[in-house]
């Protein structure tokens, strides 16, 4: 029974079949609102699945073998190491959790940017240089602030993701959460952080010269970044301690999409900035909010 | 598997990437284009998506009568957009050259460098005529309309494109 | 916060987005596509001196005059229009639609020359708001003059200057066979 509530969790919700769903929906949503504030009407909601289906159709470029292989390998990893983050979110029940596996949830979010600088590079073009290296700073910018308030968080539990939202103290939780809302338009590329993807500056960044297929993989990878970033914050920022299953679900699927239409209004009304101004807003603003939680968490208070 | 097939048609006509190239125009043309983009016009209700990389495009959109320094530049950026795709020429200056015809630095009309499938008249075209012929270029993609015959400029990925699924 | 402003405006004002492929037409005093009334044209072929991008092409032959347009090729300025010494020319208020073949759009209209009055050889086409421009007081008989071919016309004004200085016998006619 255990075993096959597992299996269900893994393929159904909140693993293969919701991650998928809710990827496109929540890219659609972003881009919805986009439209709507700047007073267009916007894609319809169908739209991500036919871009994705579409690119899945275009005859691949010719590459070398060894350059191939690396162009296409790295956004397949991208995408399974980002469906497993989304997979092991411990929504339903606390059986799906284990001690320490906020580590391995970390790790696999962190996966995705680490293989998009590596994509970059890889696929040997200047634009794709040029974007890698914006990313690889940008990640080095906001990883500090959000390792510091995850940190700051898990300080008096055993690095479970069910035992975070419920042991920390609501002070410690409060700043922590403010400082991971700030790291999370870096970490989709959205105004005011979208400098590693700035549309036509760098041609197209870090994906200039993925096309087809490949494409495809690094848009589905960035849609199932969207489900477990905006997941991970509603897990650990409503403790719900002995909840019936369905209000768990309710619950997590109506914080994420909350925190997905706060960054589209945010995306919509913020401009870019630049890359040292970036680095500065996360080392300044966004490490006095995670340090101050840690502070907090540390001192015991 | 002609659910597939359909399916690949329906997606390739509702998500319709484009890739701009200026080919020596005047820029009436691109402000035209760009304004396809704006809350008035909103070219993303059908999908179209500007895209910054030949690689990720499916609709080449040439604006200008060929000028000579441009025509290799056009013809690698070409080469570099994906099958299946089809050539857009915005404006009367790549179907005719314009008032340009016959000066010694253009090359000529768009369709002696790339086959053209669609061409959108105008100077500059109205963006709701270029949203029209994007329309129609998605159509070509999605096979609802056959690709005009070439001539000697005709590609085999014309060949291809029903069988991909 | 302007941009906030904006931005709720935004989300609460009706749209002004044209819904594809739905489009608001043009203004009345749009430039468009070129069209050409066969009835008045005289294939003088002034549009064709003044067009910038040789868009527009008269050929006269024979027996009539052949006016070919490619809209493809076309610049809307409207010096054709400008030009036309009889305003046979209008501009359409849009542009003609997207299309497949390069010249695929243009238009040809033959304009028939008519039978001269006296001889019956083809004349260029008359036009009354022509005569009525170079010759604002004619008389009856100067717009039967302008119905005939060049020969005829030539030969009936000899017959007129003649008849005005009273030369002898001066209604009859040349017989050298013309």
């Amino acid at each position: 029974m255990s075993t096959l509530f597992t299996t269900i969790q893994l393929l159904v919700f909140p693993g293969l079949l919701y991650a998928f769903m809710a990827g496109f929906f929540m890219e659609w949503v972003q881009r919805k609102i986009n439209a709507r504030l700047q007073g267009r009407i916007g894609p319809p909601f169908y739209q991500p699945f036919f871009d994705f289906v579409k690119l899945l159709g275009k005859k691949p470029i010719e590459r070398p073998p060894l350059q191939g292989f690396i162009m296409t390998a790295l956004p397949a990893v991208s995408v399974v190491a980002t469906l497993g983050a989304v997979a092991i979110l411990p929504v339903l029940s606390a059986d799906i959790g284990f001690p320490g596996d906020v580590i391995l949830l970390v790790s696999l979010i962190e996966i995705g940017p680490l293989l998009a600088v590596l994509g970059g590079f890889a696929s040997r073009s200047l634009w794709g240089g040029l974007g890698a290296t914006r990313e690889a700073v940008m990640t080095a910018a906001y990883n500090l602030p959000f390792l510091t308030a995850l940190i700051a968080l898990a300080w008096n539990s055993d690095l479970s993701i069910s035992l975070l939202a419920t042991t920390a103290p609501w002070h410690v939780r409060l700043l922590a959460m403010a400082a991971i809302l700030l790291c999370l338009p870096a970490k989709l590329h959205l105004n005011p952080f979208s400098i590693s993807s700035a549309e036509q500056e760098i041609y197209a960044g870090m994906t200039t010269e993925y096309d087809g297929p490949r494409l495809a993989l690094w848009e589905l990878a960035h849609a199932l970044e969207w489900v477990a970033l905006t997941g991970l914050f509603a897990l650990l920022s409503v403790p719900l301690v002995g909840a019936a299953d369905i209000w768990r679900v309710l619950v997590f699927i109506g914080v994420s999409l909350a925190v997905v239409v706060l960054l589209s209004v945010v995306a919509a009304s913020t401009a870019r900035l630049k890359l040292a101004q970036t680095a500065r807003w996360f080392w300044l603003w966004g490490l006095l909010l995670a340090a101050s939680a840690l502070g907090l968490s540390l001192a015991g208070i | 598997m002609s659910i597939f097939k359909s399916l690949m048609n329906t997606a390739r006509r509702k998500s319709p990437w484009v890739f701009h190239a200026n080919a020596g125009s005047c820029n009436g043309c691109d402000i035209e284009f760009l304004t396809c983009l704006t809350p008035r016009y909103d070219a993303e209700q059908l999908g179209i998506h500007h895209e910054g990389s030949p690689r990720h495009a499916d609709i080449i959109v040439v604006s200008g009568p060929v000028t000579r320094t441009t025509c290799e530049a056009l013809e690698t950026v070409y080469g570099q957009v994906p099958d299946p795709k089809v050539v857009v020429a915005l404006g009367s200056c790549p179907a005719t050259c314009n008032v340009f015809a016959g000066s010694p630095t253009i090359v000529g009309p768009l369709d002696r460098v790339l086959p053209v499938d669609v061409y959108v008249p105008g100077c500059p075209p109205r963006p709701d005529a270029i949203i029209a012929g994007l329309a129609e270029a998605a159509a070509i993609l999605a096979g609802d309309k056959p690709r005009p015959i070439h001539g000697a400029a005709d590609r085999a990925s014309s060949a291809s494109d029903g069988q991909e699924a | 916060m302007n941009i906030l402003n904006l931005a709720v405006a935004n989300l609460f004002h009706r749209r002004t987005t044209q819904r594809f492929p739905n489009r608001e037409a043009p203004a009345a005093a749009f430039r468009g596509q070129v069209a050409m009334d066969a009835d008045l044209c005289v294939t003088c072929g002034i549009c064709a001196q003044v067009c910038v991008s040789d868009a527009i092409q008269v050929v006269p032959s024979e027996g009539s005059g052949t006016w070919t347009y490619d809209p493809g090729a076309c610049t809307f300025c409207g010096s054709c229009l400008a030009h036309c010494p009889v305003d046979a020319l209008t501009q359409a208020t849009d542009r003609g639609p997207a299309y497949g073949l390069s010249g695929d759009q243009a238009v040809t209209i033959v304009v028939e020359y008519p039978a001269c009055r006296e001889c019956g050889r083809p004349a260029t086409p008359f036009s009354e708001s022509l005569l009525r421009q170079a010759l604002p007081g004619a008389a009856e008989e100067l717009r039967e003059r302008a119905r005939l071919c060049g020969d005829c016309r030539q030969r009936a004004s000899v017959r007129a200057m003649k008849k005005a200085f009273g030369g002898p016998d001066s209604t009859e006619r040349q017989d050298d066979g013309r």
